[in-house]
Parts: structure tokens; C-alpha cells; sequence
């Protein structure tokens, strides 16, 4: 079975070949010892990647046509340079000795960070032109409670990393342990950040008043991340009860940590923008 | 299990329960929050979080080295602390419950240094999650009292907690160079659309 993707891109290859030479040769056949098959496949380039840059600068000649002029040279550089095929090993240039899934989730991350401050810059928009409403619907809320969350998700965060350290040590019980406080923490936040909004909507402040749309935008999505981390984290635990990681495995567990600490600088961010910074 | 640790383990839960049912209610009163669902809420909660705090107490307690009690119930009463210590009977002080306690939590929570020489990490972690707390704590009290204005503060201390936890909890400081710049080059970005946004909002 597979357990996992590595195991599957690492397995042996198997000797192509070898299925069909049961006899069916005709007599006077001599069979060739087998090559390898080879598939010709172009090296990495940085060729696309500069077509895309000029032709992305030529589009935004649109708006300003002084682009467009240097977008469309570049546009035929790459061009010219993709026809003439430079052969450069990118892979010891670039590549080398980088965990693919690492830098995959670390892009991830990248494009949360873009979304989320679309969240952020919606909620700082309407906080800095704060109506009457908003500012009245801003006194409603619980910094107290807010401040037990902000706590609670960085204990969490805390968690994790002692537990990726034992992990990494190879100590198996302090790593399920902290992990399970972790799992105990994400979810209290999660029951915490419930709370304040039922709270919020006993006060008539729902998500049809401007400051109820933005503000259930930005925690609510940042909620969903934290319930996801929490499924997430659930299921690392069941993996760890398997006993699938210890000192030669934890790239799952660094992959999970990377996010919940995503997870945790965004609180950090939102917590600031919505409870700490004072409106007007 | 034993009957007295029974009795004990049910007034434990009962006494968090009742707290929980009275305590809540008044607390909610003015919240506009159904009093009937603050009490059962509460009740459950006390009823919960005290069990959960036997927890601690109870791997301690699991990690102590059994002391088989031989004096008679008199004898012990009657005994000076003189002839106690005679007979090798003794409590224990605080500083010696310390003494076993911190062992215990320590093989629970305290991660071994790694084998094959790896440079471990478990300090650096303790301190940079105290000076988050210490950041964190001194961000509300800003907020709470404003001494002056503290919008400038507060977004430099959160961005310090920012580079904090993505520096050291999220290992970009020990990470390969790469890591760091496909995140980093998503910030402009990021920047651009919180300043359109709030501009345009």
C-alpha cells in the first residue's frame, strides 16, 4: 500500500520489460539488452517567466501605454530566449536541496496573506471613516474575552512548536501531549470567538449594519482557518497515535505548524486592527 | 475505585457546578442573555473546567512514588514530630513537593535535546512565547489606559509579534533563505491591497 505521497514517488523503478518474455519471441529473435527509456523533457527555464513579466507589462499598457512599449520587448525576449533554449541547470542553480512541500505551503501562506488583507483593509476602511453606527457597535465589543482568545491561540502556537521539537527529538509523548493542549486551545478559541457573537447579536449588531459585515468577515473567516487547523490537528494526533512520526518523519507536523502559526499571526493582526487600535 | 476519593471527586464537581450556575447568571444579567441558558451553561462549564483542573494534579499524583502508610490512625495522632522523624515518617513541604512535581511535569512537557548533535531549540521557544505574552499584556493595558496616543505603539508591537512568530515559531530565522523570500514578496502585495482598501472604503 501507499501510505504516503513520498513513498510513492521514491518507490524503485521497476525493470521495464520484464512482463512479456514468456516465450511469444520468434525463434530467430535475439532480444537486445533493455535501455531505459528515455522522455525527452525540456530543462527549467527562466524563459516563461520573463514572457509572462512583458506580457503582463504590455497588458498594462492599457492603462498606461509607457509600459507597454518596454512589456512588448520583453515579451520577444523571452521569446527569442525560449526558441534559442538556453540550457541552464536550474535545478543546482535554484532548486537544490529545498523541500517542495515546504516551499508549495510557505506560497500558500503567501496568498492567505493577500487575502486576508483584502479582509483587514475592508474593516480599516470603514474604520477610519467610522460612522455613528460603527463606532457605537465598536464600544459593544468584549476586549476581556478578546484578550482570553489572543492568549489562548498563542499557548496554542506555543504548543505546537514544543511539540515539533519533541517530535524532532523523537520523544513521542511530550509530542502528543503538547499536541493534545494545543487541540484543546484551538478549539476553546474557536468556542470563545462563538460566544462573542452571540454576544454581538443580542446587541442588535448583525451582519447586515456595515460594522457586523466587515467584522463577521474578517473573524468569521479567520474562525473557519481555525477550525480547519483544528480538523487538521485532529488528524495528526490520530496519525500520531499510529505512531507515524518520530525523528525521521515530521514534515506533516511542520506543515501543520506553519499553518497554525499562519493562523495565529493573522489573530495577532485582526486583534490590533479591531479591539486594540482606538476608533477616532 | 475508593469511596472516600469518590465522595471527594463528586463534591469537587458539584461545588464547580454550583459556582458555574450561580456565578453566570449574574454575570449575563445585564448581557441580554437568557438566564436559563447562562445557568445550564454555567453548570456545565464549572461542572467541566474543574474536572479538567484535576487533570494536572492527577498525572502528579501518577508520577508519585507510592508510600505505603504502616501507623495506626491513633498512633500517628499522637506522635511528636520528633518521634515521626524517628520512624521515617514525615510530610513533605512544599519545596519538596515542588521537588517531585517539577520532574514529573518536566518528563511530560520538556522535549529531550535532539540525538545526532542537532542544535535544540526549546529555550529560544520559551523565551520568544514570554515576550509575546509580555507584548501582548502591555498592548491591552496601551489600549486600556492611552496615555497618550497609541496607535503608532501598537502597530509597532503587534508587527514585532508579527516578525516574532513567523521568525522563530514558523523557523524562517533557521529555514533556507527561499522560504522567506516567496513569503516575503507576497507582502507589497498584501500592503498594496490593505492601503487601496482602506483609502478607497
Amino acid at each position: 500500500m501507499v501510505s504516503n505521497a513520498t513513498d510513492l514517488l521514491e518507490r524503485e523503478e521497476v525493470p521495464v520489460g520484464t512482463a512479456h518474455g514468456n516465450g511469444q519471441e520468434a525463434a530467430g529473435y535475439v532480444s537486445q539488452p533493455e535501455e531505459p527509456e528515455e522522455i525527452h523533457l525540456p530543462g527549467p527555464s527562466f524563459s516563461p517567466i520573463i514572457v509572462a513579466i512583458g506580457s503582463l507589462m504590455a497588458l498594462l499598457g492599457i492603462i498606461q501605454p509607457l509600459l507597454a512599449v518596454p512589456g512588448v520587448l520583453i515579451t520577444f525576449f523571452g521569446v527569442w530566449r525560449m526558441a534559442h533554449f538556453p540550457e541552464i541547470d536550474l535545478h543546482s542553480l535554484w532548486l537544490n536541496q529545498i523541500n517542495s512541500r515546504k516551499l508549495a505551503m510557505w506560497i500558500f501562506l503567501g496568498t492567505e496573506i493577500m487575502f486576508f488583507s483584502a479582509l483587514a483593509g475592508a474593516f480599516m476602511g470603514f474604520k477610519i471613516e467610522a460612522t455613528d453606527a460603527f463606532v457605537h457597535a465598536e464600544e459593544e465589543l468584549n476586549l476581556a474575552l478578546a484578550t482570553v482568545g489572543t492568549s489562548v491561540l498563542i499557548i496554542s502556537s506555543f504548543a505546537v512548536v514544543m511539540g515539533l521539537e519533541a517530535i524532532q527529538s523523537n520523544d513521542r509523548r511530550v509530542f502528543r501531549n503538547w499536541m493534545g493542549i494545543a487541540l484543546l486551545l484551538g478549539a476553546s478559541f474557536v468556542a470563545i470567538q462563538a460566544f462573542e457573537w452571540r454576544e454581538l447579536y443580542a446587541h442588535d449588531i448583525t451582519s447586515k449594519t456595515l460594522f457586523g459585515s466587515s467584522f463577521y468577515l474578517a473573524t468569521g473567516f479567520h474562525g473557519l482557518h481555525v477550525i480547519g487547523g483544528v480538523v487538521w490537528l485532529g488528524l495528526v494526533l490520530l496519525r500520531a497515535r499510529r505512531g507515524v512520526y518520530g525523528a525521521d518523519n515530521y514534515m506533516g507536523v511542520e506543515m501543520f505548524g506553519l499553518y497554525w502559526h499562519f493562523v495565529d499571526v493573522v489573530w495577532i493582526v485582526l486583534f490590533t486592527l479591531i479591539y486594540l487600535i482606538p476608533i477616532r | 475505585m475508593d469511596s472516600t476519593l469518590a465522595t471527594y471527586l463528586m463534591l469537587w464537581a458539584i461545588s464547580g457546578a454550583a459556582l458555574g450556575g450561580v456565578v453566570t447568571p449574574l454575570l449575563a444579567r445585564d448581557r441580554r442573555v437568557n438566564d436559563w441558558l447562562a445557568a445550564i451553561g454555567g453548570t456545565l462549564i464549572g461542572l467541566v473546567g474543574n474536572v479538567v483542573l484535576l487533570a494536572p494534579l492527577w498525572i502528579v499524583l501518577q508520577r508519585m512514588e507510592a508510600r505505603p502508610y504502616t501507623q495506626p490512625m491513633w498512633r500517628y495522632d499522637a506522635m511528636t514530630p520528633a518521634e515521626a522523624a524517628a520512624l521515617g515518617e514525615r510530610s513533605y513541604s512544599v519545596m519538596e513537593l515542588g521537588g517531585i512535581a517539577l520532574p514529573a511535569l518536566k518528563t511530560e512537557l520538556w522535549p529531550q535535546a535532539r540525538a545526532e548533535g542537532g542544535h535544540s531549540h526549546r529555550r529560544t521557544y520559551v523565551g520568544v512565547f514570554v515576550a509575546l505574552a509580555l507584548l501582548t499584556a502591555s498592548e491591552v493595558i496601551l489600549t486600556v489606559t492611552e496615555p497618550f496616543p497609541v496607535i503608532g505603539p501598537l502597530v509597532a508591537l503587534s508587527s514585532l509579534k508579527v516578525v516574532l512568530v513567523v521568525m522563530y515559531f514558523m523557523h524562517l530565522r533557521f529555514d533556507d533563505l527561499r522560504y522567506t523570500l516567496m513569503f516575503v514578496s507576497a507582502v507589497p502585495f498584501a500592503v498594496l491591497v490593505l492601503a487601496v482598501l482602506a483609502a478607497v472604503a
